[in-house]
């Protein structure tokens, strides 16, 4: 099954997105595939509610693993399955903990053979630091930069402006689009479910 | 790569630029690009300079400072771009262009600086004689400078002709060109202290973009003696005792009237060489046999001031 891969700094929402757009797909109960980044799997079952309670929270790293779904795009008579996989935040430099390494290393070990790779970004967090008086660099760091680079070169990419229900997040979007304007920016918010309609759009034909 | 990054050998980014393929990702370097002798070394041509010793000292402040960055990279800690314009402020003669040369030679040997060559300017070669003349007299200088030195004395002259001066053009167009020409040259400007630091003060976007100050003291009569025998000793020529004893005198008579600033310091010391060396010419014309002695001594009386400009 092919796979899109959803990247992204640590909270940016990768797991809330994954969690919404399962459901938006028509996924009632949640049957994760979980990577661990040792190379264990496991497979676990929960209700949305559930896995919003226990895998989506404010804390940053909560998700230190590949957790995918599998998600159905209905194709003529046919369906297509494509997975949706959550993966640890990167964070830029060498992170101190090694367990964490480990996971983010997974998360680039994943990244080179995905079909899609949905690069989520927090547009209210880049809307205000473009507020703020600190530089661009602050705004759009060189790790994002980095993320975007290689998206663009593997192909398939798409940016996804998460948190567009929050003040502020608007800016943060246009700032995207001009700077990436030759590629696909998508405006979302993982918590209500606005813009997936387009993100479907768009993933589906990788399926 | 990603090994790398997972042992903790190399930042995240690094991982990722080489797994996107970037043709201008370049190996990790895991040696700093200068090891501490290489630097040692570049920092032993301070030691041929007499006096200075503030001047030195910051000078090895700087490479201390780059050499951290250089480690602290190493450990991919934050390491701020190094903003290397200077200012110099100091009498005439007291050694800023030498140091200003011999700082293109040490930046070009730490990889700094592409060409490691001096291109020195005054007022006259930056500023023209109609609109727009200016920018491009300034332009073509710069494009001589890059990778190396641009150095402009008595920078000040700049600024001394009021609001309508093509000369205001000239700074505008310097500071572009920095910003254009970032890390490609350094910018030293140089000239009496009081007249420097008036200079920046009615510039305002200027001290920011020239963060290095050093100030080039006077030297005493100690120091302008040492410089007198090492230049005659470039030549292959010494002072006798006698010769010194009177040129001590005058340099001492010379410190109590002269006005500091008035005072061309080490160039005045070079010019009376450059005149005994002539004068001792002249005394020995009719000496049909010369010993090597004579031949390379310069005697009290070869010493005359008359003609130098203090
Ligand atoms: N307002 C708002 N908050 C959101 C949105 N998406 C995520 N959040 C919040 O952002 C925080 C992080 O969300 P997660 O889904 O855990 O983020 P993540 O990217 O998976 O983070 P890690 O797994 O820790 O790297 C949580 O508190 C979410 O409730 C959104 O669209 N709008
Ligand atoms: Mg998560």
């Amino acid at each position: 099954m092919k796979r899109s891969l959803v990247i992204g700094k640590t909270n940016v929402g990768k797991t809330l997105f994954c969690i919404h757009f399962a459901r938006y797909m028509g996924v009632r109960e949640l049957r994760w595939l979980v990577e661990e980044a040792d190379g264990r799997t496991d497979c676990r079952v929960m209700s949305v509610a559930e896995a919003e309670a226990s895998l989506s929270d404010v804390h940053p790293h909560r998700t230190r693993c590949l957790q995918s779904v599998a998600v159905e795009f209905p194709a003529g008579k046919t369906v297509r399955q494509l997975l949706l996989t959550d993966t640890t935040g990167l964070t830029e430099g060498i992170h101190p903990e090694p367990a964490l390494r480990e996971a983010m290393a997974q998360t680039l070990q994943a990244m080179t053979d995905a079909s899609v790779i949905l690069h989520m970004v927090d547009a209210w967090a880049i809307g205000h630091a473009l507020g703020g008086a600190a530089g661009p660099g602050r705004v759009w760091d060189a790790l994002e930069a980095q993320l975007a680079d290689f998206g663009v070169r593997h192909g398939g990419y798409v940016l996804l402006a998460n948190k567009m229900d929050l003040p502020g997040a608007m800016d943060g979007y246009r700032f995207l689009c001009k700077r990436y304007s030759r590629q696909r920016v998508l405006p979302v918010s993982a918590l209500h479910g606005t813009g997936f309609r387009e993100v479907k759009q768009v993933v589906w034909r990788f399926a | 790569m990603i090994d790398q990054y997972r042992h903790g050998q190399i930042a995240l980014q690094e991982a990722l630029k080489h797994l996107s393929g970037d043709p201008g990702a370049e190996p990790v370097p895991s040696e700093p690009r200068w090891t501490k002798e290489r630097l040692a070394s570049i920092l032993s041509e301070l030691d041929t300079l007499v006096g200075l010793e503030p001047v030195k000292a910051v000078v090895r402040e700087i490479f201390a400072y780059l050499y951290m960055q250089e480690r602290r990279r190493q450990h991919h800690l934050q390491c701020e771009p190094v903003v290397l314009h200077m200012v110099f402020k100091g009498n005439p003669g007291t050694g800023k262009t030498t140091v200003a040369r011999m700082l293109a030679r040490m930046f070009h040997a730490c990889g700094l600086l592409e060409g490691g060559h001096l291109v020195e300017v005054e007022r006259a070669d930056l500023v023209g004689e109609y609109i727009g003349h200016t920018a491009q007299k300034t332009r073509e200088v710069v494009k001589k400078a890059l990778g190396g030195v641009l150095f402009i004395d008595e920078a000040y002259s700049l600024a001394r002709g009021g609001e309508k001066d093509f000369g205001r053009e000239a700074i505008d167009c310097l500071v572009k060109s920095m910003e254009d020409h970032r890390n490609e040259f350094i910018a030293i400007i140089a000239g009496y202290e009081a007249e420097m630091d008036w200079f920046l003060a009615t510039n305002p976007g200027l001290p920011s973009r020239f963060p290095i100050h050093i100030t080039f003291p006077d030297y005493d009569v100690s120091a302008l003696l040492e410089i007198a025998r090492r230049t005659a000793a470039q030549r292959q020529y010494r002072l006798s005792p006698e010769a010194e004893v009177k040129l001590r005198n005058h340099l001492e008579g010379v410190r109590r009237v002269a006005p500091a600033a008035e005072f061309s310091n080490a160039r005045f010391v070079r010019n009376v060489i450059e005149k005994a060396i002539r004068r001792q010419a002249l005394r020995l014309f009719d000496v049909p046999r010369l010993s090597r002695d004579q031949a390379m001594t310069l005697q009290p009386e070869d010493f005359r001031w008359e003609g130098i400009m203090p």
